[in-house]
């Protein structure tokens, strides 16, 4: 438990110091956004309309871009053997790899997502929705991305392969995470089903997930 | 299956049962054609567009199918290190993807007369659509890897993970597609299709079956022997190296 | 002619896209199937074999020539094992596909490719 809790402290605390790694998914994250709006034209009925998608498709798209830091530096320089060989389990490792992205880069999309929605017109009242939805959500972001990031390891072309491969697996949380804020936007539907859902996509996806990283790290190092 | 793990023996298994099976294929095919054209009614609502569904529907099967054979090659891979999994589950791929394709033109091509437009954004369609999109992942992953051995079982883990979110992608776009679109245009749920028209379909979805397995043994077997003239290679390369030293 | 009716380019199309499907990879699977075939035989020409075979008699002919069947395999892929010898491979080295393979068949031929020295190309483009 403290392993994992020395590793978790040390991948946050290296993602957030080294190379600006979050500050280049945030930026990501707005430039989509803002391309959007001058590719579709300032009207703010429209954008309001679609501004839950969009939002969603940006996390998504800004989540995969650094999903590669997950196992990839660590593949490099070795340090990934030495997780193999120790007394945690491989799963546990990447488990706890993908919370660290989950919480160094994951939390902060969320956090700006309200900034950029007010660029969006979308609507005050489904903010809280729109939060909520992504905090549920983003987890099963950043497991599924681990998947990926496991399968693609040391590979040339490995960012365009990731996403290529993780985001057919992103649909069922992009339709989910859009229709627990839509209701606000359109109409009268209930938030909680498709947010009972993505949670339990997220939970699915932290206990499965890492098994398959697991099996992928452990391929890799082979 | 034991003495079907030695390469050689199912290459011989696959000689001699290939003239068999194409004879089959051409029998199966032919018929289905002819029944599909020449006796098969037309639709009282569709007319004679009824017809592409005698290709549409055995096309999406095989796309699932295709899928199917992959994970379960991908299962023989990583559990049970058969020899053959991963030349089975690699060759099944380009087959799969082709079918997938050819049900989203057919689909697409039946959906113009029909809806009016190539492209909805139909449940049906739109997971045809992801399936497609798990295969590409599933041929690029292969390409990217040059190791053999590394290539298969990262396929297979890819090929199982996705194999669990199939029904979780099917799930979700189903709602998404009940959230957005009415469901007068489309025909929710099985369309009660005439016993004139079932006849044609199954023999054409038989034959579709046949066809597949044709072609995959017909491609593991040039894959078998890609990977023997690939041994070979190396043993000259390496031959050559220890002659230098 | 049957009568397909107004939408009968539609019809026609669909059956023909699934033709050219079928047959696109009908033939790329047999070319792939003799391509294979020709390498194969042309390797057991120069007398290399797999492990059943008897050792190779006529090394002059092993010349330096590149010929076709050299080539990489399309895709750029790099060479590996026999499925029937991926049973028996060793633990291999980390992370170096290229280096890992047939030691051990190599290694029994160790004598006879000591004889002739044919200098090949790498088969990785």
């Amino acid at each position: 438990m403290n392993a994992a809790l020395a590793l978790l402290a040390r991948d946050v605390k290296l993602a957030w110091r080294e190379g600006g790694a979050v500050g280049v998914a945030l930026g990501f994250y707005l430039v989509v956004i803002v391309i959007t709006p001058l590719g579709l034209g300032p009207d703010l009925n429209l954008l309001g309309r679609i501004a839950p998608g969009i939002l969603w498709v940006g996390l998504l798209l800004a989540g995969l871009l650094s999903a590669g830091r997950i196992f990839d530096n660590d593949y490099e320089d070795g340090t990934l053997d030495v997780l193999a060989a120790g007394p945690l389990p491989l799963s546990v490792v990447a488990g706890v790899k993908c919370l660290a992205h989950w919480l160094a880069t994951g939390i902060p999309l969320v956090l700006i997502a309200p900034l950029l929605a007010l660029l969006l017109n979308l609507p005050m009242g489904s903010v809280p929705s729109l939060m909520l939805a992504m905090l549920a959500g983003t987890p099963a972001v950043s497991f599924l991305a681990g998947i990926g990031a496991s399968l693609t390891l040391g590979l040339r072309r490995s960012g365009l392969l990731l996403a290529l491969l993780v985001v057919p697996l992103y649909v069922p949380v992009l339709i989910f995470g859009v229709s627990a804020v839509t209701p606000y936007v359109t109409g009268p539907n209930s938030l909680w089903p498709p947010f009972l859902i993505l949670c339990a996509l997220s939970l699915a996806s932290m206990v499965l997930a890492p098994l398959a990283s697991a099996a992928a790290i452990r391929n890799a190092l082979r | 299956m034991i003495s079907l793990a030695n390469p050689t023996r199912f290459l011989g298994l696959v000689d001699k049962v290939l003239p068999w099976l194409s004879a089959l294929v051409v029998i199966l095919l032919g018929t289905g054609l002819y029944l599909s054209f020449f006796v098969a009614p037309p639709d009282y609502q569709q007319g004679e567009t009824v017809r592409i569904m005698f290709i549409h529907v055995p096309a999406a099967w095989l796309a699932m199918f295709g899928y199917t054979v992959i994970a379960i090659a991908a299962l023989g891979t990583l559990i049970w290190r058969h020899p053959l999994a991963d030349v089975a589950a690699k060759t099944a791929a380009p087959i799969g993807a082709t079918f997938t394709f050819v049900a989203l033109v057919t689909g697409s091509l039946w959906g113009k007369p029909m809806w009016g437009t190539y492209w909805v954004w139909d449940a049906r369609l739109t997971s045809m659509l992801v399936l497609f999109l798990l295969y590409l992942g599933l041929i690029a992953l292969w390409q990217s890897i040059d190791e053999l051995g590394r290539a298969g079982r990262a396929a297979a883990i890819l090929a199982l993970v996705g194999a669990i979110n199939i029904p979780i992608i099917k799930f979700s776009v189903d709602w998404w597609n009940t959230l957005h679109q009415p469901a007068s245009v489309f025909r929710t749920g099985g369309p009660t299709i005439d016993p004139a028209l079932l006849t044609p379909l199954f023999v054409m979805a038989a034959g579709f079956t046949a066809l597949f397995v044709l072609l995959h043994l017909m491609a593991m077997r040039a894959e078998i022997l890609r990977r023997r003239v690939r041994a070979l290679q190396q043993t000259q390369v390496e031959r050559a190296a220890l002659a230098e030293a | 002619m049957l009568d397909l009716g107004p939408h009968a380019s539609f019809i026609l199309a669909a059956y023909g896209v699934t033709a050219i499907a079928v047959a696109v990879l009908v033939v790329t699977t047999l070319a792939d199937d003799r391509t294979q075939r020709r390498k194969l035989a042309d390797l057991e020409r120069r007398g290399i074999r797999r492990r059943s075979a008897t050792p190779p008699k006529a090394a002059k002919t092993v010349t330096p020539k590149t010929t076709p069947s050299m080539t990489a395999p399309p895709g750029g892929e790099t060479i590996e094992t026999d499925p029937a010898e991926a049973t028996a491979k060793k633990p291999a080295s980390k992370r170096k596909p290229a280096a890992k393979t047939a030691t051990k068949t190599a290694a029994k031929r160790k004598t006879a490719a000591k004889a002739k020295a044919p200098r090949t190309r790498k088969p990785r483009s």
